[in-house]
């Protein structure tokens, strides 16, 4: 199967060089045709519904994690708050 | 050179006391890592702090001063958590997982972060970002991963118990082919708080060590529900074993590419448990020849989502661009290895629309049967075995094609899309004496009894050589 390389880059945000997107394509398709080899069982009648996770409560817990911990490990900070372009426009 | 278990440490420690075995365990930590690249950071202050700590306790606990490796995608407060890649170069984690609480609650000392493949993808150590762990048994050889390092850290006695994650096999064969126990648990039975995300629905924290007690008090200390995971659980702690025991094995002609060593010592092994007296019986799965294949679109689509969360804002690594696009994009090229790209290639095309339903769902009903298949399998046994590897540690740069790299986890694979316990038990040496381990699983839940098992009759009947 071909595969789209260049839609999977965008969707994963992903860049790859000119140089290895060809053995990325090469390795890929061989991979996806190795996965696509499931096609071959056929499927028992299971009813397969995604796993739900239990939730919690929704209630606020106390962290003992300090304000500086945080800022700390972000890139860019200033002394009260981590420092990022515009992520949401107005 | 023999293995040493947490009693010889004990001992060590209540002869010549905590501060000079110390002296010597750093020692070893640091000749051994010259060796064979066995941490990402060896915690010598970390460590001495904790001992203060612990000596002023009225109660010592179950694991008083006993030295711990922990793989460095387990966060322990105050210290890194790279998980072996460049992206969280500098990440310094705020808190301790549960399992780092409740070990270091019994008096543990954690001496160091191990090395690992990037997001614990990889099944050589050849994926970390940082450098290659060699083997303890022989350096030319890989270690296994993706918790290698940690596999490592043991079989050099460097530690007598350190701590990896298995997802689809990223502790059982590290410890295959380091010669050391490597535990998967039953899914959810010790809590992933803390535990960096690759599969979440595949992923947890399992311990290597050289002798199944040591694995046992570990797993006791570190297992059960905890609050801040809600898919944990407690399971069964009674671990007696029934008085006929009944053991599945693979069926002959459905094992294919394997090493004849490993295929001959495994089938003289099933026989010699036969003539012991213990009820054998053989499994023909059709099955376990699509685990890998499912289990790689499953992994990697969960995978796929779990590292979207790496895009530079918050924390970790960030290369600036023109926008904010350019920036996520530039901070998760430069950041990520090629495996890691790789997967997230693989589970974002099984996600993507027109492909949602051939790849995902597929592989999810797979999934399903295959857990169907092993609940009708432990109806008639209480434990299968399989080798744990289909063949002997690998040497560098061997397996350049990655799916004869994802090959090393076919027997691994399966017990982990079923969320059951299995064990990698030491086997057998062939003639370059590289170690094999032997698989044991057991029905979900039955943690102890699988322990239990290994304990009185594997490591006895000659599964240890």
């Amino acid at each position: 199967m071909k595969i789209d390389i260049k839609r999977l880059e965008k969707l994963s945000k992903i860049e790859l060089e000119d140089k290895e997107r060809i053995t990325f394509i090469k390795e890929m398709e061989k991979i996806i045709q190795w996965v696509e080899e499931i096609e071959k069982v056929s499927e028992e009648n299971i009813n397969f519904k995604l796993g739900l996770t239990p939730l919690r409560d929704d209630i606020i817990d106390k962290s003992e994690i300090k304000r500086d911990f945080f800022l700390k490990n972000s890139p860019k900070s200033d002394d009260e708050f981590i420092i990022v372009d515009e992520v949401i426009k107005k | 050179m023999s293995l040493k278990t947490i009693e010889d440490y004990r001992k060590e420690i209540e002869e010549k006391g905590v501060e000079s075995t110390y002296e010597n365990i750093f020692k070893t930590i640091k000749e051994k890592n010259e060796n064979y690249n066995i941490f990402l950071s060896i915690e010598k202050d970390y460590a001495y702090k904790r001992i203060d700590e612990i000596k002023k306790r009225d109660k010592k606990g179950r694991l008083y001063a006993i030295p711990i490796a922990i793989k460095d995608n387990i966060a322990v407060k105050g210290l890194q958590l790279t998980c072996g890649s460049k992206i969280l170069k500098d990440f310094v984690s705020p808190y301790s997982a549960t399992v780092i609480e409740r070990l270091e609650e019994e008096g543990a000392i954690i001496v160091g972060k191990t090395n690992m493949d990037e997001f614990a993808m990889g099944s050589s150590n050849e994926n970390s970002a940082y450098f290659n762990t060699k083997n303890p048994i022989n350096a030319e050889y890989v270690p296994g991963g993706s918790s290698g390092g940690s596999a490592a850290a043991v079989s050099s006695n460097s530690v007598p118990i350190s701590l990896g994650s298995d997802t689809g096999g990223s502790v059982r064969q590290p410890a295959s082919f380091t010669n050391t126990f490597g535990f998967r648990p039953t899914y959810g039975s010790i809590s992933r708080y803390g535990l960096v995300a690759f599969a979440s629905s595949l992923d947890i924290i399992g311990p290597i060590a050289n002798s199944i007690k040591d694995i046992k008090l570990v797993y006791d200390i570190i297992s059960g529900k905890d609050e801040r995971d809600s898919t944990s659980i407690d399971i069964e702690k009674n671990g007696s074993l029934e008085k006929k025991v009944r053991i599945g094995f693979i069926k002959q002609d459905s094992i294919k590419d394997i090493d004849k060593d490993i295929y001959d010592s495994y089938y003289k092994f099933i026989n010699e448990l036969e003539n012991l007296g213990y009820e054998i019986g053989e499994i023909d799965s059709e099955l376990w020849n699509y685990s890998l294949n499912s289990y790689y679109i499953i992994a990697s689509s969960e995978a796929s989502s779990n590292l979207s969360r790496f895009d530079g804002v918050r924390y970790g690594l960030r290369n600036e661009g023109d926008d904010l696009n350019e920036m996520y994009v530039y901070t998760r090229t430069k950041g990520f290895g090629r495996e890691v790209k790789r997967r997230i290639f693989l589970g974002t095309f099984s996600l993507s629309s027109g492909y949602y339903d051939k790849y995902y769902k597929k592989a999810s009903v797979l999934r399903e049967m295959i857990k169907n298949e092993f609940h009708n399998n432990f109806k008639r046994f209480d434990f299968i075995i399989t080798p744990t590897t289909p063949e002997f540690p690998f040497k560098f740069n061997q397996k350049q094609d990655p799916i004869k790299m994802y090959l090393s986890d076919w027997f691994t694979v399966p017990s982990s899309l079923a969320n059951l316990p299995s064990i990698s038990v030491p086997f057998i040496k062939n003639e370059k004496n590289l170690p094999a381990g032997l698989q044991i699983i057991s029905n979900y839940g039955k943690d102890y009894k699988l322990m239990e098992f290994i304990d009185k009759i594997i490591v006895k009947t000659g599964g240890n050589k």
